[in-house]
């Protein structure tokens, strides 16, 4: 019974860490993928949509329902930046890279300056479990299951429907895409809203796990940060998969053994060997391995 | 079919393309001849819609689709074969031709995917195999069914003898003369390989620095010692 309590311990601890950088990743990776802006904002979006969800709640809607009115908002601002910033620095990196960085800065102080230094967050739904003697947060075992259930939403819109299939053409050859009829400012618009809206959904599933504060998005881009430079390569959803098991494993591994500051020092630095190793990321060196083998 | 008027076209501010004016009539193979770097793919990426326009204008079906994007060109009826075939290369083959299925779009005509693979019976053969597993000649017929499954009205290719077999680049002439006359096409095609252009075109024009500077009826055209001198080759 105790090794039972023991095992469910750990893969409670592992499937937590994994869930939480996939969930905060996917939105970061999809944006990257396809359109080449590494979002520096993604971290506020996640705290836009962590504030979005609290507030509704306290407004009186379920907290549910909140979750989804949260992503759809900041899936809809997500939408009204790349048309008004975003799409001017296409192609250009480091131009991208200091926009978002801006748009982060404005968003967090901007939110410093409306709501005040921190926000009071809601209690976590679900109570707890008791397994082999030990509580566990029921919510958190939920929030592992809906990172599987997106990673399954996503693999399928991604892989088996025509839209996937445009994107991950748009994703290859934004040109020839173009050529053949697809209107790629209208996809690039749209993916970004769906990125932003994982980022918002991502805030808020976890805004009941923290003390909100609007600086707050720097330590949620952090993680999801590292997922998506090492995953690297075009193939975003295998790529967030394999990252985030992987560097779930190392994170929870480490903070199970030395606590949560050393299981994020261990992130980075696993992060870092990673990148050593395999330049262009997991993803990346399994394409070119793949590739290779043909 | 289509008419360039006065075009000028480039990359940032340097025209590459300069006041060219030249008049596809439909339901012919046109055939553009130059050397490398005389502007052909500019050209082509001009009249697609992937380079803007800078000077001149560009009237396709009667329509003036200067300014219209490179999409919505695409789905009036403009179907593009690149250089170097543009293939997906991690989407399958079945997936690589209904990415052509918008071209074409907006006067609701039929989809021709089982006439591609009746045409191209290696492509049937590997609906399921990923783009870039093809070798060149099999790619070469993709990109063509690519352009071809949304029934376009002008099929544009850019070098398609380019990194293809000889063999197989000489089974495209009677596959392109056939589909003209059977789909009613329109066909532009810049090129370099002289035979293949030759036995390809109903109408010829040379391209030096950016513009027209020829045109070869069908007798100069078998007057080959005349067209290398125009190509200076």
């Amino acid at each position: 019974m105790q090794l039972f309590g023991e095992i469910f311990g750990a893969i409670y601890l592992y499937l937590d860490s994994m869930a939480f950088l996939f969930l905060s990743a996917v939105g970061l990776i999809i944006i990257l993928g396809m359109m080449g802006i590494t979002n520096l904002a993604h971290g506020e979006f996640m705290m836009l949509g962590a504030y979005t969800a609290v507030l509704a709640t306290r407004a009186g809607l379920p907290f549910p329902i909140s979750v989804v009115f949260a992503s759809l908002m900041v899936g809809l601002f997500g939408m009204v930046l790349e048309r008004l910033i975003i799409r001017r620095f296409y192609g250009n990196l480091l131009q991208s890279l200091v926009a978002t960085w801006g748009i982060s800065l404005i968003i967090s102080q901007g939110m410093l300056v409306l709501m005040g230094p921190s926000l009071q967050t809601i209690r976590m739904p679900l109570g707890g479990i008791t397994v082999a003697g030990k509580a566990y947060a029921a919510y958190r075992l939920l929030l592992a299951v809906i990172a599987i259930g997106l990673l399954i939403v996503m693999w399928y819109v991604f892989h088996r429907t025509k839209f996937g299939m445009r994107a991950r053409g748009a994703m290859q050859n934004a040109e020839i895409a173009e050529a053949m009829g697809i209107n790629t400012s209208r996809m690039y618009q749209f993916t970004f809203g769906i990125g932003s809206a994982l980022a918002g959904f991502a805030g808020a599933l976890y805004a009941p796990t923290t003390v909100l504060a609007p600086l707050y998005g720097a330590s949620f881009l952090a993680p999801a940060f590292v997922t998506v430079v090492v995953s690297g390569g075009a193939n975003v959803i295998q790529g967030a998969l394999i990252t985030s098991v992987l560097l779930g494993i190392i994170e929870g591994t480490s903070s199970r053994l030395y606590g949560t500051f050393i299981g994020r020092m261990a992130l980075l630095a696993a992060a870092m060997v990673i990148l050593r190793v395999l330049p262009t990321g997991i993803s990346g060196y399994l394409e070119t391995r793949g590739e290779r083998a043909r | 079919m289509l008419r360039l008027k006065q075009l000028t076209s480039g990359y940032g501010s340097v025209p590459v393309v300069r006041d060219l004016s030249l008049d596809i009539k439909a339901r012919e193979i046109t055939v553009i001849l130059g050397r490398n770097g005389v502007g052909k793919t500019t050209l082509m990426k001009t009249i697609i819609g992937v380079l803007p326009t800078m000077q001149g204008s560009i009237t396709f079906k009667n329509t003036d689709v200067t300014k219209w994007s490179a999409s919505r060109r695409a789905r009036f009826g403009m179907g593009y074969v690149p250089q170097g075939r543009g293939i997906f290369p991690r989407l399958t083959v079945e997936e690589n031709l209904l990415m052509g299925e918008f071209i074409n779009i907006d006067s609701g005509g039929e989809r021709l995917y089982d006439k591609v693979y009746s045409i191209f019976p290696r492509l049937d053969e590997r609906r399921r195999q990923k783009g870039g597993t093809l070798s060149g000649g099999e790619q070469q017929m993709l990109a063509i069914g690519r352009a071809l499954v949304g029934n376009p009205n002008l099929l544009i290719l850019d070098e398609p003898s380019e990194g293809v077999q000889p063999s197989i680049v000489q089974d495209m002439v009677p596959i392109l003369k056939g589909l003209m006359e059977e789909l009613g096409l329109t066909i532009l095609v810049v090129e370099q390989n002289l035979d293949f252009a030759m036995s390809l075109a109903d109408r010829c024009y040379v391209m030096d620095r950016g513009t027209i500077v020829a045109e070869l009826d069908k007798s100069e055209m078998t007057d080959s010692e005349r067209v290398r001198r125009y190509l200076a080759i």
